[in-house]
């Protein structure tokens, strides 16, 4: 504990005071000394022997959405009158506040609004204890900041677009093979190896009834479609992150923490559309356009959630990513979902190398409404012209097949269109 | 050749949000400090001319509260007394003012303007300070009396002696307790008067 220079400049100013009231004579002038003086033995007689403690931890219960819960513990020892504490985040206004402190550690709820996903430092406290009449304070001392992954809420989708192919020898759609199903295909000749209880005995007896010799020849089965699962794979593009804000675009800035960009979107989409495949019984997987990593691989089940959740809020943009001269490889007949700003080429150009190997592509604009106030001339005629060749790329790849949803207009219902296409074709 | 940016008003940060008990802004104890070195200011002064010192006093430590917390105006009020004539009244205004002002000051010091500071702080430095106010109350009443200034009230004398007495005695029960409350692992801060 440091003694104060603000507490030990009064008691010499005290002191002061004391001796010139009593060279002049004056007792009643003394006295005015008197309760700095008092107040200052006092507070030495109680003084702590050492600093507050504070911890900082996420709440429990910590679920997906935007608001996010801590806990900070304050453990002060015997003689500690208040605790100074100053609680910050990165891209919010700190607070500051004068603690009082309970003989039982005291459990402050902090909490806060994001409107960013992903891992995030937040919580960062710096403290500082004060003795009685803040005759002693503590260094400064460091609390968090907690690394919090904020999770997206995955908006709900009910109708979603399929592949071109169903894949698998079971699932919840209807492919166009024929087997075991509900759907009906067609009514054909018994064959070695169909089932008896697939036999149409009412178009049997129509058809197949010789009425010469009134015995039953040929045999009629209903064939049916067969069901099969989908393969989805949703794919990333953490090379960039923008926000709404133009001017924020060259990294002059800090992008608002109550504003989403583009990659919060992506991984809201991301998270969304998983959800709603994985809850279909289909199977999803995740890559990344903008790491080398091993892609998540096409699974199903709660578990595979967890595995896809993990890497998405992993993501983030890591350097000049390196040209990929090829396209990454897919499972047979996926439908790829590609979550991008499409601010430069070489999202574009892997769509449409996948659209032209037969995959359904469907591009999803994660470039969140911009805001363009607050640029100079120059950046604004720069922006006009990156919008521009933007609209030009994205024109060129739906010409090439690929079906485009912007998700931060109303991607539900886009997605619902999209789902009434089978073929890719609007 | 350079563009400027255009000025563009920004929204203001979103808060972290804390719990807190009842609290009050560190502005309102600014404006608090400097009402009561005003209202202090005002009775010690020895004439009004020195009201206009006062009120400059009152704005300085709104702003800069840490002339407060540095003791200056313990020695300003002593100095409004030994520039004036004795007075009871005067006497005991600068001796409440030079003391309060220093809490206030140190509690102002503390946070920004915009920053909190909770009541629980003030009402569990308050029977301390309570305390330390009326014996210095009690030693004005005496230093009165020693200055034979009295005159035909000499029930003043009586009244001086059983306040510090009082006080004093309230004093070492509280810090009694607050060793006790140490020996124990307790926090003093946490024992209240009475």
């Amino acid at each position: 504990m440091i003694l104060t220079s603000g507490a030990s400049a009064a008691a010499l100013v005290a002191l002061a005071v004391l001796a010139v009231s009593v060279a002049a004579g004056r007792p009643d002038v003394a006295v005015v000394a008197a309760p700095v003086l008092l107040a200052t033995l006092w507070a030495a007689a109680v003084r702590p022997d050492r600093a507050a403690t504070v911890l900082v931890r996420l709440a429990d219960g910590h679920g997906p959405g935007t608001r996010v819960h801590a806990q900070a513990q304050v453990r002060a020892p015997a003689g500690t009158e208040s605790v100074r504490l100053r609680v910050a985040a990165h891209g919010y206004q700190e607070c500051s506040v004068l603690l009082a402190v309970d003989p039982e550690p005291r459990t402050l709820a902090l909490s806060l609004t994001s409107a960013r996903t992903g891992v995030r430092p937040l919580f960062r406290i710096d403290h500082m204890s004060h003795s009685r009449e803040s005759l002693l304070v503590s260094e400064p001392g460091r609390a968090g900041p907690v690394r919090v992954v904020v999770r997206p809420m995955a908006r709900p989708l009910r109708r979603l677009p399929m592949p071109l192919r169903m894949s698998g020898l079971t699932g919840s759609h209807t492919s166009r093979r024929v087997g075991d199903g509900v759907e009906l295909h067609d009514v054909a000749e018994l064959v070695p190896g169909d089932r008896l209880r697939r036999i149409d005995w009412r178009v049997s007896a129509r058809r197949g009834l010789d009425v010469t010799s009134g015995r039953l020849g040929t045999l009629y089965v209903r064939r049916t479609f067969a069901t099969a699962d989908a393969t989805v794979v949703l794919v990333v593009d953490s090379r960039d992150e923008v926000g709404p804000d133009v001017a924020t675009w060259s990294g002059a800035g800090d992008v608002r923490v109550d504003e989403p960009t583009s990659l919060d979107l992506a991984r809201e989409a991301v998270a969304s559309l998983a959800q709603a495949y994985l809850e279909g019984g289909d199977r999803v997987g995740l890559d990344d356009l903008g790491r080398r990593a091993r892609p998540v691989r096409p699974g199903t089940g709660r578990n595979h959630w967890q595995r896809i959740s993990q890497r998405l809020m992993r993501l983030t943009p890591e350097g000049w990513p390196e040209h990929r001269v090829r396209t990454p490889q897919l499972p047979s007949g996926a439908l790829v979902v590609l979550c991008s700003t499409f601010l430069d080429e070489e999202a574009a150009r892997t769509a449409g190398a996948w659209r032209s190997q037969g995959h359904r592509v469907i591009a999803v604009d994660t470039l969140p409404p911009v805001r363009t106030t607050g640029l100079t001339p120059y950046q604004d005629t720069a922006f006009r012209m990156v919008r521009l060749e933007r609209a030009l790329r994205l024109r060129e790849l739906t010409r090439t097949g690929v079906e485009l949803v912007r998700w931060a207009d109303d991607p539900e219902l886009e997605l619902h269109t999209l789902s009434r296409t089978r073929h890719g074709r609007r | 050749m350079t563009a400027d940016r255009p000025a563009v008003r920004r929204r203001p940060l979103p808060e972290v949000d804390l719990e807190l008990g009842p609290w009050v802004p560190g502005w309102g104890l600014r404006a608090v400090l400097a009402l009561m070195v005003l209202a202090a200011g005002t009775v010690a002064a020895p004439s009004p001319g020195w009201a206009v010192m006062t009120a400059l006093a009152a704005v300085t430590v709104a702003v800069v509260p840490q002339v407060a917390r540095s003791g200056a105006l313990v020695a300003g009020f002593a100095a409004l007394l030994l520039l004036g004539e004795p007075g009871l009244v005067a006497s005991a205004a600068a001796t409440a003012g030079a003391h309060l002002t220093l809490v206030l000051g140190r509690w102002a010091c503390a946070v920004p303007p915009r920053g909190r500071v909770e009541v629980a702080v003030m009402r569990r430095a308050g029977p301390a300070i309570a305390v330390v106010q009326v014996l210095a109350q009690g030693l004005v009443l005496l230093a009165w009396v020693a200055a034979g200034a009295v005159g035909r009230n000499g029930w003043l004398a009586v009244v001086a002696l059983l306040l510090v007495a009082a006080a004093a005695l309230a004093g070492l029960r509280t810090m009694r307790r607050a060793a006790t409350a140490t020996a124990r692992g307790g926090a003093p801060g946490s024992v209240r008067a009475g």
